[in-house]
């Protein structure tokens, strides 16, 4: 694996074995996420971009999920590659919360009720550095203080309800921070916040980044996120990756029909207010994951559909020759047509 | 255009109880004095951040919370005080569509049933084939199939199921519906279609609507005017283009600029609010924003701010008009 290459998603497969058939989640996804960067994986509901995420973290529930295929090669805090997939449960408990740390949607639901949050920051110190209870502590004010939490002493002594869901994210950042990971995995992490702590929330993990270096995978559905945080995005659908491209060409032009239409569907703040008359959607329902449509799994939904072409084959991932990647069989002639 | 629907000092204070007694200890302001009118066939858009009392503005004047001061005028008759038997004729006209199409749908109800139920109680549609026939025509209209009668909730997506409280708020001909976060649990792409069809039926049917939101990019999206809400109370109100373009509250500024742009090239000033929404059970003195608001000043804890015009339709709540 290249020097710079903090971590490489080989082909991942993760399949559930549900009592209705088999859902393939993620269906032969690969990605790499060098040392520094922030990459993006954008997708509605039923992508896979969460199961991906959990998948490298191995915390997929198994029964009925499964990682089918694949590798998850990761450069540790000791310079050696391992594939995620093989460790044993012990080794991959080394790896949680000291190399790679996660944080969630909803942070009450993160966040044991019963423990202070001192407490449970002081876990994850105590357990990955060996400190002390009160070496660990003082740490954990010095976390709540980095994340922008006045009084971090006091605050050691709350519990989460006795915060407010910023305040949580806050504290959910400050425990994934707390041994110093390479790689931070955020899905979704400002998804149930208002706006305004949103905003807090995105310069607060951007401010960081900068400080301490780490590598961030950024899971979620919101454009104007990816676009704010982003060096480089994965756009999936349907357990596949449609397209991967940096954050800049890919929203001056989108190659694939889907990331296309993705794009034009969002109403938009910074438009002109003549081009605000109607949304563009992209007709159709997100497919069943059951029932996958045959070839391209978007082809019921795009207009640049043919017969007897797109609902074939599975196209292939197909690099652009401009360090761009995308999975339309279409894809030459839709750009040349536009161009 | 003629004014349907009109409120004046709306309040709506939830008491907290407490002690082995359960005796009122304090309330939680949720809507504190807001007053605002709709025009017959404009969509009004009310925004604001979770506990700004955008949700229970919503259901108080449908009268589905009973409001504790204030009146609600609908089509120029006073319906605060109405007893049930009297409000019902007001209460066919008024209808709602809820933000979560998974809990708003009865799981062991058809769709034929769920769509059909308010023609049953309001006794419109005397025979079952009438209301059959009725309940087709709704599911068309909302781009739905006649066949999808017999089937029930589970069957359809999310953004089906909001198209099916849809149909259902449209089934006995309203002239005003409140649409309360109706797309914030819809996938992007899916959005967009539920905010077109919503567009689509404001035009085809005449409707008024008032249509609640958080996300500020969509409600400017189908919105005529706009009003802002922050913990209880509203803070500023102006035509959509007007709010968007030249916000005049210190408020409205800066939940503007924390949007984030799908557009990595555009570098914009952002104002980053500090601290967190205040509690509505002790909310700040005077103007409530002032404890987040950069231009805030001495005088603005003393004096709650009344809204005031500061344009043609456009009208603030801040003592300051030195600023933006």
């Amino acid at each position: 694996m290249d020097e710079k290459r903090l971590l490489e998603v080989r082909d991942l497969k993760v399949h559930f074995f549900t009592d209705d058939g088999v859902v393939k989640a993620v269906d032969g996804v690969s990605f790499h996420v060098d040392k520094g960067e922030t990459l993006a994986v954008v997708g509605e509901s039923g992508s896979g971009k969460s199961v991906t995420s959990l998948a490298i973290m191995r915390l997929i529930p198994t029964p009925p999920g499964r990682i089918v295929g694949g590798e998850v090669l990761f450069r540790g805090k000791d310079g050696q590659v391992r594939d995620l997939t093989k460790l044993s449960e012990a080794e991959m408990r080394r790896i949680r919360g000291n190399d790679i740390a996660m944080i969630f949607q909803e942070p009450m639901t993160s966040l044991n009720p019963v423990y202070t949050v001192g407490d449970q920051i002081a876990e994850a110190i105590m357990l990955h550095q060996g400190k002390s209870r009160k070496e660990a502590m003082e740490l954990a004010a010095h976390m709540l203080d980095l994340v922008g939490i006045p009084e971090p002493k006091k605050r050691l002594a709350n519990y989460p309800h006795q915060m407010s869901g910023g305040m949580r994210q806050r504290v959910m950042i400050a425990m994934a921070l707390s041994c110093n990971p390479s790689l931070l995995i955020a899905d979704e992490p400002t998804t149930a916040l208002d706006v305004t702590i949103q905003a807090q929330i995105l310069e607060l993990m951007k401010k960081l980044q900068e400080e301490i270096g780490m590598s961030i995978l950024f899971i979620t559905h919101n454009l104007g996120v990816v676009a704010e945080m982003a060096d480089r995005v994965v756009v999936m659908y349907a357990g596949r990756a449609v397209e991967q491209a940096d954050v800049v060409p890919l929203f001056k032009e989108p190659l694939h029909p889907y990331t296309r239409g993705l794009l034009h569907s969002v109403p938009r703040l910074d438009l002109a207010a003549e081009h605000k008359e109607r949304l563009e959607a992209i007709p159709g329902n997100v497919p069943n994951p059951l029932y996958l449509p045959p070839g391209c799994a978007f082809h019921p939904r795009c207009k640049h559909y043919v017969e007897g072409l797109c609902d074939r084959e599975v196209p292939s991932l197909e690099a652009t020759g401009d360090g761009r990647q995308v999975r339309c069989v279409r894809w030459k002639e839709i750009r040349e047509v536009r161009a | 255009m003629s004014v349907l629907l009109e409120v004046k000092d709306l309040k709506k204070h939830f008491p907290i109880r407490g002690g082995i007694l359960s005796r009122v200890v304090g309330s939680v302001k949720a809507v504190d004095g807001v007053s605002f009118a709709i025009r017959k066939g404009e969509v009004l858009g009310l925004v604001g951040e979770s506990g700004s009392g955008k949700t229970t503005v919503g259901r108080t004047l449908l009268r589905l919370i009973e409001p504790t001061g204030g009146r609600i005028f609908f089509d120029g008759q006073d319906i605060t005080d109405l007893p049930k038997d009297k409000l019902r004729p007001y209460r066919r006209r008024m209808q709602i569509i809820f933000q979560d199409p998974f809990s708003s749908l009865n799981p062991r109800m058809t769709v034929g049933d769920i769509i059909a139920e308010p023609l049953v109680i309001h006794g419109l549609g005397k025979t079952q084939e009438e209301r059959t026939e009725r309940v087709a025509e709704l599911l068309k209209l909302v781009g739905l199939s006649p066949d999808h009668m017999r089937r029930y909730p589970h069957e359809f997506s999310g953004g089906q199921r909001q198209r099916i409280g849809i149909a259902r708020a449209l089934a006995v001909a309203p002239d005003f519906i409140v649409a309360d976060e109706p797309v914030s649990a819809l996938d992007v792409s899916i959005q967009a279609q539920v905010v077109n069809l919503l567009q689509d039926l404001k035009e085809e049917l005449g409707l008024t609507l008032l249509f609640i939101a958080h996300d500020l990019a969509v409600v400017e999206y189908i919105s005529d005017r706009v009003a802002v809400m922050y913990l209880g109370k509203v803070m500023e109100i102006a035509s959509a283009r007007e709010l968007y373009r030249n916000p005049k509250h210190p408020y409205t500024e800066a939940l503007l600029s924390a949007v984030p742009i799908p557009d990595p090239t555009v570098k914009r000033e952002r104002i980053v609010l500090q601290g967190d929404i205040p509690s509505p059970i002790n909310p700040p003195s005077g103007c409530v924003f002032r404890t987040r608001c950069r231009y805030a000043l001495p005088e603005c804890a003393h004096t709650v701010p009344e809204l005031k015009q500061v344009g043609p339709g456009h009208y603030k709540a801040c003592i300051r008009d030195d600023i933006l």
